[in-house]
């Protein structure tokens, strides 16, 4: 898979990283029974800055909750993410998984 | 009607339409205190569970062979994915309620992200749903299965 869109929204308590409709469509395409994907996750800001503090970018790591793929070979299928802000359609951030 | 700010009458009208229809399916409802884009709650007694929800009222206009009619949404509303709104889309026509149509706000997002629906003007984002043989259109996409679309409001 090419790229993966991911979008991102904040809210008083945290972020909400959300995937849409035809993005599940396609990550239950593209993974079939493996995959099951979520159509949000929602991360508080305490624990996004401590997680970082200590291990890296949480971004990465929300994917097995969104998708619902905990293998990291399955992960590293899809070879771009983005996380895009809804409102201006921006890129905030790209993750490569073969990085 | 050339009543003055007949329009707040008729939204009105249409809110208390769609309160209407959740309540025969055993929602109860509820219209929050402030204003803060959610119309109105609908909150399943047993479970707990509430979902929000956005009403949009239109007057349809009679087409050849068909009536169409018009939605103004906000588009940074829209675009707020993570309220996990349900819009509520109630249509009148010929002095009836004609048309009802359920739609999720990620749903909607996604049309509007990835099939150009409807059309933008500074922040609002115009929905022209055209009514023609028991389909609803906008511009090429298909609406019909949004039509009278309580699934997410089934009680089992």
């Amino acid at each position: 898979m090419e790229n993966l869109k991911i979008y991102v929204n904040q809210s008083r308590e945290g972020y909400a990283f959300s995937l849409l409709p035809s993005q599940r469509a396609i990550v239950k395409s593209f993974f079939g029974e493996i995959a099951n994907p979520a159509s949000q996750v929602m991360v508080n800001y305490d624990l996004k800055s401590g997680f970082e503090k200590y291990y890296s970018k949480l971004e990465k790591y929300i994917l097995p909750a969104l998708l619902g793929i905990d293998d990291e070979k399955d992960l590293k299928r899809i070879q771009k993410i983005s996380f895009i802000d809804p409102f201006t359609n921006n890129i905030i951030d790209t993750l490569i998984t073969n990085e | 009607m050339n009543k003055p700010n007949y329009h707040l009458y008729f939204g009105r009208a249409g809110h208390l339409k769609a309160m209407s229809e959740f309540l025969l399916r055993g929602w109860n409802v509820a219209v929050p205190e402030v204003d803060e884009g959610d119309d109105i709650f609908v909150v399943q007694h047993e479970t707990g569970e509430l979902k929000r929800v956005q009403v949009k009222t239109a007057k349809a206009k009679s087409q050849k062979e068909s009536y169409a009619a018009q939605f103004n949404l906000s588009l940074k509303q829209l675009a707020d994915i993570k309220k996990g709104v349900h819009y509520v889309l109630l249509v009148r026509y010929l002095d009836q309620w004609s048309d009802i149509l359920i739609i999720t706000q990620e749903t909607l997002f996604d049309l509007y992200n990835n099939h150009q629906i409807g059309s933008v003007h500074k922040d609002n984002l115009t929905l022209r749903l055209t009514f023609r043989k028991n389909k609803v259109f906008n511009k090429q996409t298909d609406f019909s299965i949004y039509q009278n679309n309580f699934e997410d409001f089934l009680i089992t």
